[in-house]
């Protein structure tokens, strides 16, 4: 277990600059989740972790160590693979057993080890079958397999479980937070998907064209979006945009949509007549309650059981509520909600920097 | 059920060339071997009946006259050394040698690739001469040494083409993986890397195992009496005062295939393709 630590490190691709000077601190036993939109440069920034690519530039420490200059081997981390990576030679057991016959642990040891992994991965009736005879959630499996059996100072983990079935997925988000619980080795987790970063990780970092846009606990990410970019990625349904015009009047400063409408504001001092954009989330537009009401008619009702989803029209921009599910919504039918002035975030338009206190 | 039927038909016109096919084949490759092997069980005088006769009791006395009274047994020692030895240095030296071409960048990259092409390409003769006056140059004339040196030289480009691809072909991810799970660079190379190459590795040898096993022109050149080759040992059997000596030919020629067809057999095993399906997805 360790520690992981980078101090302005940047990666280029020939002329391609893919990380720009990224700072971030990983603490020990820290469970850590990289989110952003493809191509951001999370896998890259995984493999510098694990040093398979090397660092144009900065430094990366793992616990004490600067490992700038080690081997994958010499680093003692674990990674599994977005594609697998898996030995087409080998079987399930002997793939998943690797890494311990390197080190050269005993064969009792070894088998102990890969059928407590196969179990906790459902892959016991598996394990003297080769990868090409899995199917594509057997082998992401596999992949986890291999780095679950080991002992190492960080793990890494690149969307493991991006091929699993709904069910399969959030039986194995269970299984590896209980494994995190248990064990509490350094994680690094990059992922697609929201909810497991929320649930997993204690730490979230967002990361957009190779620069860190916020990070921090996934509460405080998600009340308090750093930037217009944060608000809109984490989140879902994704938080409602509305192009707006600052202001005040004696009560408090307030924002004014093109229609008109007036959407009272909280935790920020608006200079008349700057343009920000307003963002509140779905699921915090009520019904009742105190705040500025929205009146439209809705265009679509997206059941989804205990929830449902209304998309209504307010002033000519589609604006979504989450309501419960018990509620009777009939498209085409007027719809109105509230929002509460603590709960709209404001940022620059220009910026795209949040204006609310933080 | 029309398509249905029209399917089976056209899956029977399918066997029916399939097995016109088998049968040309089997015409071409195999029936000359088969006369080649009838001629060597036969008397002189049953070599030269016209017609010839369809059914004779086989003789060895042919493989008998070989084995016994020729230098067969030494050219035959002579070819399974230089082919051995050409075969394991050629692989030596192709396979770390593809490896670096696939895996690593460096410059004059490309002219090096076109380099070895074009040696392959070139009549072996104008590579044949030059080697002749280097030979005699350094006191190799009419040495095994010289022949090992010449098929290793013309089949190093044979392997790396062949070689390079292969491995360019592995998902890099593979040895990553490896690396992470605590193999050096060599070790990768051993567990990981050599044994998906394999087919690669055995395509290459039988490249250059058939190279030297049955080159002529190189041997006839590069060899005396005492270090030639069988297929320069074959070659002195034809004409000479007593003419041409079919049943030795043919005798000595099924002996110099026996080994040919053992190494086949022993590894048409490994040559099993889409061994690293399933690896990556
Ligand atoms: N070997 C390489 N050579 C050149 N460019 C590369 C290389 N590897 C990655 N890149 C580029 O670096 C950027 C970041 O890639 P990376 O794989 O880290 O993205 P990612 O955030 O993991 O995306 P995804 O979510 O799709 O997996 C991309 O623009 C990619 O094209
Ligand atoms: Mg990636």
């Amino acid at each position: 277990m360790a520690s992981v630590q980078m101090t302005g490190v940047r990666k280029s691709f020939g002329a391609v600059d893919v990380i720009h000077s990224l700072d971030l601190k990983i603490e020990d036993g820290a469970f850590v989740a990289l989110v952003g939109p493809s191509g951001c440069g999370k896998s890259t920034l995984l493999r510098m972790i694990a040093g398979l690519e090397e660092t144009t530039g900065g430094e990366i420490s793992i616990g004490s160590r600067v490992v700038n200059e080690l081997t994958p081997r010499e680093r003692n981390i674990a990674m599994v693979f977005q594609n697998y990576a898996l030995y087409p030679h080998m079987t399930v057991a002997e793939n998943m057993g690797f890494n311990l016959k390197l080190a050269k642990k005993s064969q009792a040891e070894i088998e102990t080890r890969v059928a407590e992994a196969a179990r906790m991965l459902g892959l016991t009736p598996l394990l003297d079958r080769r990868p090409s005879q899995l199917s594509g959630g057997q082998r992401q499996r596999v992949a986890m397999g291999r780095a679950v059996v080991r002992n190492p100072q960080v793990f890494l983990f690149d969307e493991p479980l991006s091929n699993l079935d709904a069910k399969l997925r959030v039986q194995m988000r269970t299984e590896i937070k209980a494994l995190h619980q248990k064990v509490r080795t350094t994680s690094v987790y990059v992922t697609h998907d929201q909810i497991e970063a929320m649930t997993l990780a204690d730490h979230i970092v967002v990361m957009h064209g190779g620069r860190i846009e916020q990070q921090g606990h996934p509460m405080e990410l998600y009340r308090k979006p750093a930037n217009l970019f944060v608000a809109g990625f984490i989140g879902t349904p994704a938080m409602n945009f509305v192009e707006a015009i600052g202001g005040s009047d004696d009560r408090g400063p307030l924002a004014r949509l093109s229609g008109g409408e007036a959407i009272r504001v909280d935790g920020v001092r608006l200079e008349e007549g700057r343009p920000v954009t307003l963002g509140f989330r779905p699921e915090h537009l009520t019904a009742r309650g105190s705040g500025t009401r929205l009146t439209g008619s809705a265009r679509f009702v997206e059941p989804t059981g205990a929830l449902t989803h209304v998309t209504f029209d307010v002033g000519g921009r589609d604006i979504v509520a989450v309501v419960d599910g018990e509620n009777q919504v009939t498209a085409g039918e007027a719809f109105e909600a509230t929002v509460p002035a603590d709960l709209v975030h404001v940022f620059d338009r220009q910026s795209g920097a949040r204006l609310n206190a933080l | 059920m029309a398509g249905f039927a029209r399917g089976k038909r056209r899956k029977l016109i399918g066997n029916v060339l399939t097995y016109v096919g088998l049968v040309t084949l089997f015409l071409v490759f195999v029936f000359p071997l088969l006369w080649i092997v009838g001629i060597s069980l036969k008397t002189r005088e049953q070599i030269f009946t016209n017609p010839p006769v369809f059914f004779w009791v086989p003789t060895f006395e042919n493989y008998v006259q070989v084995l016994t009274q020729s230098d067969f047994l030494a050219s035959f020692g002579n070819s399974l050394m230089v082919t051995t030895a050409s075969v394991t240095l050629s692989l030596l030296i192709g396979i770390p040698a593809s490896y670096t071409f696939a895996r690593f960048r460096f410059p004059g990259q490309s002219v090096a690739m076109i380099t070895l092409l074009i040696m392959r390409m070139l009549p072996p003769v104008a590579i044949l001469l030059p080697l002749f006056v280097l030979f005699k140059a350094v006191g190799l004339s009419n040495t095994l040494a010289s022949v090992i040196i010449a098929y290793t030289t013309f089949s190093l480009p044979l392997i790396v083409w062949v070689m390079k691809d292969y491995f360019a072909n592995l998902p890099k991810e593979l040895e990553e993986a490896a690396y992470i799970d605590g193999a050096s660079r060599m070790l990768a190379f051993r567990k990981i890397v050599l044994p998906l190459a394999r087919p690669g590795i055995v395509t290459a040898a039988i490249l250059s195992l058939l190279l030297a096993w049955n080159d002529f022109i190189f041997a006839a050149i590069l060899t005396n009496n005492a270090t030639r080759t069988s297929p320069v040992l074959l070659a002195s059997y034809a004409g000479g005062e007593t003419g041409t000596n079919w049943g030795a030919i043919t005798a000595s020629g099924v002996l110099v295939v026996i080994p040919v067809i053992i190494f086949s057999m022993i590894v048409q095993k490994h040559l099993v393709q889409g061994l690293s399906s399933g690896t990556v997805k």
